[in-house]
């Protein structure tokens, strides 16, 4: 099996393109996501408040909320990427169009690009509206765009997998989750670290992250054939 | 504890037992019922 | 046939004499109250044998996914059933023993966080099997959930001894280092090897009875959603 990346590359971007050209149409799924991840926001914030939570304390608690908030925003939307070509009926027609491994990886593109307006957008007003304090900015941000990306990375196949199933939101979450836990409990502890000022050095989560990265990548671009054929 | 064991844990493990055995007498019924059908199955291969 | 009735009758006198032994022949831990470490005997061996489980589980369905043989997707999810089986019954043994000796159900220390990433992880797999009515699609799935899961086993080996302080009694329970007296080591070796024998009894069972479903309802391919 020879693989030509240029143009797994190139189908994989013509497929990412086409997908954020009607998700531009449409808005349904980062709609979706957004209002998730801000109505929880909202609710957040307002339950906890600015002076409730002593400031030692803020650093563990924040890093599990802003979490939550991300992987369960994701969660609610990522699988729109496969569900909207079923109910379409397209996915016979993205089944000629191009090799699954190039079709996964468009459509990790396509949940990265979420991910990345949700984080964009929802990790600043959650530091700002809760008053997190980051005594580490740069290894925060490692790990929030590491652990946004390995966030897809773990959750595209699954998405692949329930897109027929009956009841696929919920099948979506209880699939991915498992799946997700090694990556939240590393994330979590690196924004905690990151928060605090702790001694990071050789950035022990952010290696962690990216390992998972790399694995959920390589055994779904394995799986993903068999999966796509059925 | 070289005094002999209390009642209660001369009760678990008496209930330990009980539900041991009763599982295996399980066990073995299901084990029985499937041979019967595999060798009903057999013979209905056997014989066309 | 024979020679299987006598090992069937062999472990129910193994398992017989592994509890007597718990309670009569081995003396419980000094550093545990009272009578609680008795419940290791049985709470150590249902552990292992749930990972033995999604182990056999993890490879069957890579053999499914190579080969495509029918028999490996039913090894699969027999083993995963006993598999869930046993991580239900750890948790609930291990929960025992907590609350008895250090006070609470609870405590989110790496080996119990691990068993409880066990039971999600059974729990993902059967309902994912449940939802996807066509058998050839729902083999394939699950082997590959089956296979994505294992692979977030390693981490979590690596992620959790760092995270969190363990609560659990490492040293005495690391085979490696016994730390238990010949008495006590004679019984725990025997509960395991009871155990063990259990769960290839059951494991063989469910896996006969899988076998034996199919033989009686083929399977309808051709036509998605049709029966089986």
């Amino acid at each position: 099996m020879r693989i030509e990346s240029s143009t797994y590359l190139l189908e994989a971007a013509a497929i990412w393109m086409r997908d954020m050209r009607s998700e531009f149409r449409t808005r349904f799924a980062i709609n979706a996501i957004l209002m998730f991840a801000l109505t929880t926001l909202i609710t957040v914030s307002f339950a906890i408040g600015s002076f409730r939570i002593h400031v030692s304390e803020k650093s563990f608690l924040y890093s599990v909320l802003l979490w939550i908030i991300l992987v369960f925003s994701a969660l609610s939307g990522l699988s729109r990427s496969f569900i909207k070509e079923e109910e379409a009926g397209t996915i016979d027609t993205l089944k000629l169009s191009a090799k699954p491994q190039a079709i996964f990886l468009g459509k990790l593109f396509f949940n990265l690009t979420l991910l990345g307006v949700l984080e964009l957008l929802i990790v600043p007003v959650f530091v700002i509206l809760m008053k997190y304090p980051i005594k580490l900015p740069g290894y925060f941000i490692a790990i929030v765009t590491i652990g946004g990306l390995s966030l897809g990375a773990g959750t595209t196949i699954v998405a692949a997998m329930i897109a027929r199933a009956s009841v696929r939101g919920a099948l979506f979450s209880v699939l991915s989750f498992p799946l997700l836990l090694p990556l939240m409990i590393v994330s979590i502890k690196g924004c905690e670290r990151a928060s605090e000022g702790v001694d990071v050095s050789g950035w022990p989560e952010v290696k962690i992250a990216i390992a998972y990265l790399i694995v959920m990548i390589t055994a779904s671009l394995f799986l993903f054939p068999l999966v796509w054929e059925e | 504890m070289k005094d002999g064991l209390s009642f209660v844990m001369v009760m678990i493990m008496a209930v330990n037992l009980i539900i041991w055995l009763g599982l295996a007498l399980y066990l073995f019924n299901i084990d029985r019922r499937m041979r019967k059908l595999e060798k009903k199955n057999r013979n209905q291969r056997d014989i066309p | 046939m024979n020679r299987d009735l006598i090992l069937k009758l062999v472990l129910v006198i193994w398992m017989s004499l592994a509890i007597l032994g718990a309670f009569l022949i081995a003396e419980p831990a000094e550093r545990f109250p009272g009578e609680t470490s008795r419940i290791m005997f049985f709470h150590v061996p249902q552990a292992w044998i749930a990972t033995l489980a999604f182990f056999i589980s993890m490879i069957s369905s890579c053999i499914f996914i190579v080969k495509r043989k029918l028999k490996a997707d039913y090894m699969a999810q027999a083993a995963a059933e006993l598999g869930l089986l046993f991580s239900i019954l750890a948790t609930i043994t291990g929960s025992i023993f907590a609350s008895v000796t250090w006070g609470s159900f609870w405590n989110w220390d790496p080996r119990e966080t691990s068993i409880v990433i066990l039971l999600m992880i059974y729990g993902a797999y059967f309902a994912l099997r449940s939802a996807i009515p066509d058998s050839n699609r729902k083999r394939i799935f699950s082997a590959a959930y089956s296979i994505l899961a294992f692979l977030t086993v390693p981490f979590l080996i690596f992620i959790l001894p760092r995270i969190t302080q363990s609560l659990h009694p490492e040293d005495t329970m690391n085979p490696a280092n016994p730390g238990m007296d010949s008495k006590t080591l004679a019984v725990f070796l025997g509960s395991l090897i009871a155990y063990t024998g259990l769960f290839v009894w059951m494991l063989r069972l469910k896996y006969r009875l899988l076998i034996l479903i199919e033989s009686s309802e083929p399977a309808f391919d051709f036509f998605e959603g049709e029966q089986q």
